[in-house]
């Protein structure tokens, strides 16, 4: 298979979670969908110039950080912890997606709640079903710490969603 | 809300089809308007400057290259070439491992490749470990660095299987039954060679095949869950007849591999390995059945079957060639200086009788070990380098 096909299906298999990676990290659909879309066009534009890839979903896990950084830098007014207006617009006016929309709501909130270093770690593991030694590989850290946060992570979401927030 | 509910909705939010479909034409126009460039060794140095890492602004941490990396690329690959062969202990081994596996490994993306990959290298760990044995040089040291290799690229596997699941379960599906295949092979061979030769070497050899044996189990529930995925997919009547033609190619090319050996295959193995092939035409024949009767599901993982069987005749038959050997072996460590007043040859006959050719008797020659040297010990037959006429690769179904 040549390497355009290979690519390909890697954007088939973890444009999602990518996109997810970036909209719990940004709370904005459209900056989400065009950081993803970047992440990839850099990506394949490293890849086309001869440069090397160990670990491809690692890789992109990190172009999309940088971008992320690189955004909230030119926004200077905008502090990582702060939650933003906007999510998902419904396509139409349709209950379902209305409905979707207030979920997607309410599950941003509660992962913004949580400490960055949690939240990363938490969503890799349990939205997008990845083993502990990968998320280590990706992020760089050890399988035991990373083990520790989702732990921790976990404990500290479970008292999120059984607190007042939730019953609004 | 639980924990489990909260993960279900956060993993809902996602793009629309309709806006992933354009990024994703967005992207294949991009690609197309940027082709990758062709292989050139130097060029890969040279993008290891900082203005790439200025562009991207985060620190792609490559390993530093030793020396010898970059003077094999510059001198143009002879080092590279010779080391191919190396096994570890010989002085290009180093060399090999970084550089031609890294060579080989530029410019690779994607899981399946990736897969395919460690596969080759977990395999190549353990055909080293093989000679080695087969050679009397496998210690302890040498067995456990093999094995922690060949642990890391089996683990890499099982990471890109699960990695490629959700995109290609059929591709997952081959890769896991790959793996089990070369692995069920290399089961037989090491126990094959362990059975015989002496006490240490068989000690590690049967370390390794626990080893080789915990993920050849994990390489089997890989592989079915795959398959169960696979056939449930879509399109199983395409991947079952795709697999079909992979079986039917593969039992061709066996049966010409077999057909070209038969010399040294000797008539027994030939006769051991046709059997072998014999029973994976009857499984193809079986899943062709399953085909014609539009149970493709079924078909599928026949074919499968009957691909793995083939395989597997191959690499034993290999193996067999490769480490059977019905010359013995002279040993040339006993090489004479100095008077001879201490005798071995007597005690050297008795422990190499069983099963040995009878021009093995050539103590005669062996002429005495020099006073002093490690060969002094007495009643130690581990001294003797194991004869290769004592290996025997049963490949008997």
């Amino acid at each position: 298979m040549s390497l355009e096909n290979e690519f390909t299906k890697v954007y088939d298999s973890l444009a999602d979670a990518i996109f997810r990676h970036c909209y719990f990290k940004v709370s904005n659909k459209e900056k989400a969908q065009d950081i993803m879309q970047e992440t990839f066009i850099k990506t394949w534009e490293f890849i086309s110039k001869g440069g090397k890839i160990d670990n491809l979903k690692a890789f992109l896990y990190r172009v999309a950080n940088n971008l992320i950084i690189d955004d909230f830098r030119k926004k200077k007014e905008l502090s990582l912890d702060r939650l933003q207006e906007g999510g998902f617009e419904p396509v139409s006016g349709a209950e379902e997606e209305i409905k979707t929309k207030i979920e997607a709501e309410e599950v941003t909130k509660v992962i913004g709640m949580l400490d960055q270093e949690f939240r990363e770690v938490i969503v890799m593991r349990h939205v997008e079903g990845m083993g502990v030694k990968e998320i280590a590989s990706i992020i760089g850290e050890s399988e035991n710490l990373v083990s520790v946060r989702i732990h921790r992570g976990l404990a500290k979401l479970r008292e999120l969603l059984s607190g007042p927030i939730i019953n609004k | 809300m639980n924990t489990r509910d909260f993960f279900k909705k956060a993993k809902e939010i996602k793009l629309p089809e309709g806006d992933l479909k354009k990024i994703k034409n967005d992207l294949v126009l991009f690609m197309q308007n940027h082709p990758v460039r062709s292989d050139e060794p130097v060029r890969h140095l040279v993008y290891r400057s900082n203005s790439l890492g200025s562009l991207y602004k985060f620190n792609l941490s490559f390993k530093t290259m030793p020396i010898l990396l970059i003077l094999a690329l510059f001198v143009g690959g002879g080092a590279s070439v010779a080391a191919e062969n190396a096994l570890p202990g010989d002085i290009l081994y180093p060399v090999k491992v970084s550089v031609n596996e890294r060579v080989g490994g530029w410019v690779r993306v994607g899981d399946e490749a990736e897969a395919k990959w460690n596969v080759r290298l977990a395999e190549k760990r353990l055909t080293e470990a093989e000679e080695l044995a087969v050679n009397g040089e496998l210690d302890a040291d040498t067995r456990i660095r093999l094995e922690n290799n060949f642990q890391r690229h089996a683990d890499k596997v099982e990471v890109r299987i699960a990695a490629l699941s959700d995109a290609d379960a059929k591709a997952a599906a081959d890769i896991a039954s790959n793996l089990k295949t070369s692995l069920s092979a290399h089961d037989r061979i090491l126990l094959s060679i362990g059975v015989s030769l002496d006490g240490d070497v068989e000690k590690e050899i049967n370390s390794f095949l626990s080893k080789v044996r915990e993920e050849k189990r994990d390489a089997e529930d890989s592989q079915k869950s795959e398959e169960r995925e696979a056939v449930a997919s879509v399109d199983v009547e395409s991947a079952a007849r795709g697999r079909l033609k992979a079986a039917e190619n593969k039992i061709a090319e066996v049966e010409k591999y077999i057909n070209k050996k038969s010399e040294d295959l000797g008539a027994e193995g030939s006769v051991q390995a046709k059997v072998r092939l014999a029973l994976a035409k009857t499984t193809l024949a079986q899943g062709q059945a399953k085909l014609e009767s539009k149970a493709y599901g079924e078909a599928f993982i026949f074919f499968g079957r009957a691909h793995a069987i083939a395989q597997e005749a191959k690499l034993l038959v290999k193996a067999k060639i490769d480490f059977e050997d019905d010359r013995p072996t002279p040993t040339p460590s006993v090489i004479p200086t100095v008077t001879p007043t201490v005798s071995v040859s007597p005690k050297v006959t008795p422990g190499v009788t069983p099963g040995a050719s009878p021009s093995v008797t050539v103590s005669p020659s062996v002429t005495p070990v020099p006073s002093g040297s490690p060969y002094d010990d007495d009643d130690d037959e581990d001294d003797i380098k194991p004869m290769r006429s004592m290996i025997k690769i049963d490949i008997r179904m």
